[in-house]
């Protein structure tokens, strides 16, 4: 499983079970003896105000923690090695397989035909990284990969009736 | 018997509007119509659903020409045909029950609504299942030109979501007549000054936008989202006829990424085309069962404000993973804010409705129960928009079976569930029927979302793990979880199947009664359901001899027996003589097709 998944979802599972609680509380508090307190309607009407401006501060704080992450925000290595990736229904050429461990690989991903996506995974089988491939343009994606083995490309966008058999794999050795 | 005596005959909240302003038996007619035509749909796609999954599981897979014809026809009738078309009908109720007549322009336009939705529905259905078309319910360009069906049937398919598309600017002029009228209240005669008011302008600018009472809060998402429809469809329809310009003359043709950027100019805001209208129920119905007002200032007029801008721009987040240029990176950053910031009319009325029920003396109805946890799954489901909102995690978890896991997350267990709360509410209004069983009300919820989040759950944890989406065949590594899904889909079905009977045994049986001609109780004469139920043989009547001529393009033993089904059905709804027409027709064209004659693609 990829790590950084891995981490949102455990945010994103944190923030479920809050609102749970949260809901909780509301649909309980319809019980008759939480009902005979008293309720200040109007109290919570202007403390709307304030759960707005906490919205907006949670979305500028999440927005300003992510925004510089990016795929295509990798700068280009001067020791980069260059593969351009054709893609036509159902399969992915290569202009060559063999990549390097700890060395920038910088894909040029071309579509042919129809959209096509480029999802590598690692020898483990975790998810990496994708990209759309258009036709008509050259979609530049640069990773670097750090184990060594064969990677395993998918197609991640339909393309047709073959789409689940568009499969294609290349090597990272060391050195 | 007038309007008025039949609401009080059945204790019935009257809607404002309703008494000497306008026919409303016929509102209620056409409510009734768009419900049970949805609901009908939402049998055929939910069937759908389950051979997709049953298939993905291996139980009985199926090859993967039918497995894209099946996806492709599962999206659209249960996202637009199912929960789009019921929430289209329920709008003109939610605005008759706020004081605005449906009228004039805004009657037209909602009749105009429900034909041109279920044109495009029955195109659908002809182009997916009868003539192969499998180009997903996205149709990506340029793949329906690529595919292994006709040509033929990619131009069908395109006037067919033209149809729809038309049918979605109808409903969105029909909001706008109607709540541009004088039911709103407006004290300016200027349109700009309503369109303001009908916004929600006046909880920010009172003087400003002034009306004789307060705007009704479900007003407000409505406008939003009939003002950004209209400028989200109108890409979609050039493209569309394009496509069928293409499919008749294969050189013309257009750009990949602007076709792209045109599909998904709409293809964003159309998810939003169920849930404001969902937010116009809540606003409705959560006040009517906690019986307070909405527990909303002026800073939900700012909510919508931000809602309406944002909405109809944020479509190219679908394209965060398309960066072939510095111009379409730039695009996508933007999108990142653009898209938080419509979460917040959403964060807003959360706030809102929540504190509307707490501490009320809230009435726990069967509709009731379903808002509730249709507010729950509304935060579980917001909170994964977010996630995807963002760049760094859609690179992830872009086209992987998480993304199915969200909207349907979202569409079945926020949207769907204020579907089904709202047939539990209005529909002994529409009927003058109490529900048949409010016990099975509450199976049908249960099994709905115990159903539903196990059908969820392994989406997600399948995504997790990387598993592609809009694949008939998954990596065997998958597998195991697929099989964990299949008894909580059966769970939904079960459900659906209760509603089904409920719906049917609610509304149908006295109108099957009056058809055979039995002894019907004297106040069955004032029964409005009698018109929707002809309305209803009618459109199967007419299913039954498309079904039928289906036979002329394939299988002719799967679509005959679907065709004499339907025409037997509307035989017992009124329509006598059309529907055995239709089986007719259906059994003869099936004879047609097994002597080996198809009409050439």
């Amino acid at each position: 499983m990829n790590r950084l998944m891995l981490d949102y979802n455990v945010l994103y599972i944190v923030l479920v079970v809050a609102g749970l609680v949260f809901f909780g509380a509301i649909f309980l508090s319809t019980r008759p003896a939480q009902r005979a307190k008293p309720a200040r309607v109007d109290a919570w009407m202007g403390r709307e105000v304030a759960w707005f401006a906490i919205v907006i501060v949670i979305l500028l704080g999440s927005l300003a923690a992510t925004i510089g992450h990016t795929p295509w925000s990798a700068s280009a290595a001067a020791n980069r090695q260059v593969v351009t990736v054709t893609s036509l229904q159902y399969g992915f050429k290569f202009s060559t397989t063999t990549m390097h461990v700890d060395r920038q690989v910088e894909f040029h991903l071309k579509a042919l035909d129809v959209n096509h996506g480029f999802a590598v995974y690692d020898p483990g089988g975790t998810f990496v990284a994708q990209a759309q491939m258009v036709p008509g343009y050259d979609t530049v994606l640069r990773l670097t990969f750090t184990k060594p083995g064969t990677y395993v490309v998918r197609c991640f966008e339909y393309c047709g009736i073959g789409h689940a058999s568009m499969v294609g794999e290349f090597k990272v050795v060391r050195g | 018997m007038t309007v008025t005596t039949y609401e009080e005959a059945r204790g019935l909240d009257v809607p404002k509007a309703a008494v000497g302003t306008v026919d409303i038996a016929k509102v209620r007619a056409l409510t009734l119509r768009y419900l049970v035509v949805s609901t009908i749909l939402l049998g055929a796609g939910g069937l759908l659903g389950i051979l997709l999954r049953e298939s993905q599981a291996d139980l009985d897979r199926i090859s993967p020409n039918l497995w894209y014809e099946v996806m492709t026809a599962h999206g659209l009738a249960t996202f637009v045909g199912w929960a789009a078309f019921a929430l289209m009908g329920v709008t003109w109720w939610v605005l008759a029950e706020c004081g605005l007549p449906i009228q004039g322009w805004g009657w037209r336009f909602a009749v105009a609504c429900f034909w041109t939705m279920t044109v495009g529905a029955t195109g659908v259905v002809v182009t997916t299942l009868g003539m192969g078309f499998a180009g997903s319910w996205v149709f990506l360009y340029p793949l329906p030109f690529h595919g292994s069906w006709s040509m033929r049937a990619t131009g069908i398919f395109a006037l067919s979501i033209l149809s729809v598309g038309l049918s979605i600017f109808a409903y969105c002029f029909g909001i706008l007549a109607v709540v541009l009228g004088d039911g709103l209240g407006a004290r300016s005669r200027s349109w700009g000054n309503r369109l303001g008011c009908a916004l929600g302008f006046g909880y920010i600018w009172p003087g400003r936008f002034a009306t004789e009472q307060p705007v009704p809060f479900p007003v407000l998402p409505l406008t939003v989202i009939a003002i950004d429809m209209i400028i989200a469809t109108v890409p979609l329809a050039v493209l569309l006829v394009e496509m069928v310009v293409q499919s008749l003359f294969s050189g013309v043709t257009v750009n990949p990424v602007l076709a792209k950027s045109m599909l998904w100019w709409f293809g964003h805001p159309v998810v939003y085309l169920l849930l404001f209208p969902a937010v116009a129920i809540y606003y409705h119905l959560i006040p009517r069962y906690a019986k307070r007002p909405l527990v909303a200032g002026h800073i939900i007029g700012v909510g919508w404000l931000i809602g309406v801008c944002a909405n109809v721009v944020i479509g190219a987040h679908h394209m965060y993973l398309d960066f072939p240029n510095t111009f379409q990176q730039t695009v996508n950053l933007g999108m990142q804010p653009l898209t938080y910031a419509v979460t917040i009319p959403s964060a807003l009325s959360l706030y809102s409705l929540s504190f509307t029920i707490y501490r009320s003396d809230f009435e726990w109805t069967p509709a009731a129960r379903f808002l509730a946890v249709g507010m729950v799954s509304w935060l579980v489901a917001g909170l994964q928009g977010v996630g995807l909102a963002t760049i760094q995690y859609d690179a992830l978890a872009h086209n992987t079976l998480w993304v199915v896991g969200h909207f349907h997350n979202m569409a079945l267990l926020n949207i769907g569930l204020v579907v089904f709360a709202a047939a539990y509410a209005f529909v002994p209004q529409l009927t003058g029927r109490d529900w048949h069983s409010r016990r099975l009300a509450d199976w049908h919820l249960v099994l709905t979302v115990v159903g539903g989040y196990g059908s969820v759950v392994p989406w997600m944890l399948q995504g997790l793990e990387g598993a592609p989406r809009r694949w008939a065949v998954l990596p065997q590594k998958y597998e195991t979880l697929s099989q964990i899904a299949l008894p909580f889909v059966l769970l939904i079905a079960i459900g659906q199947a209760i509603f089904f009977y409920n719906l049917a045994r609610t509304i149908g049986w006295r109108s099957v009664r009056i058809s055979l001609g039995s002894r019907v109780h004297s106040d069955d004469t004032v029964n409005p359901t009698e018109r929707p139920s002809e309305a209803l043989g009618a459109v199967l009547a007419g299913a039954g001899v498309a079904l039928g001529l289906l036979c002329l393009t394939s299988k002719p033993l799967v679509w005959a027996p679907l065709g004499i089904l339907a025409g037997y059905t509307a035989t017992t709804l009124g329509t006598r003589r059309q529907g055995w027409w239709a089986v007719l027709a259906a059994a003869v064209l099936m004879l047609v097709g097994l002597a080996g004659f198809r009409v050439p693609s």
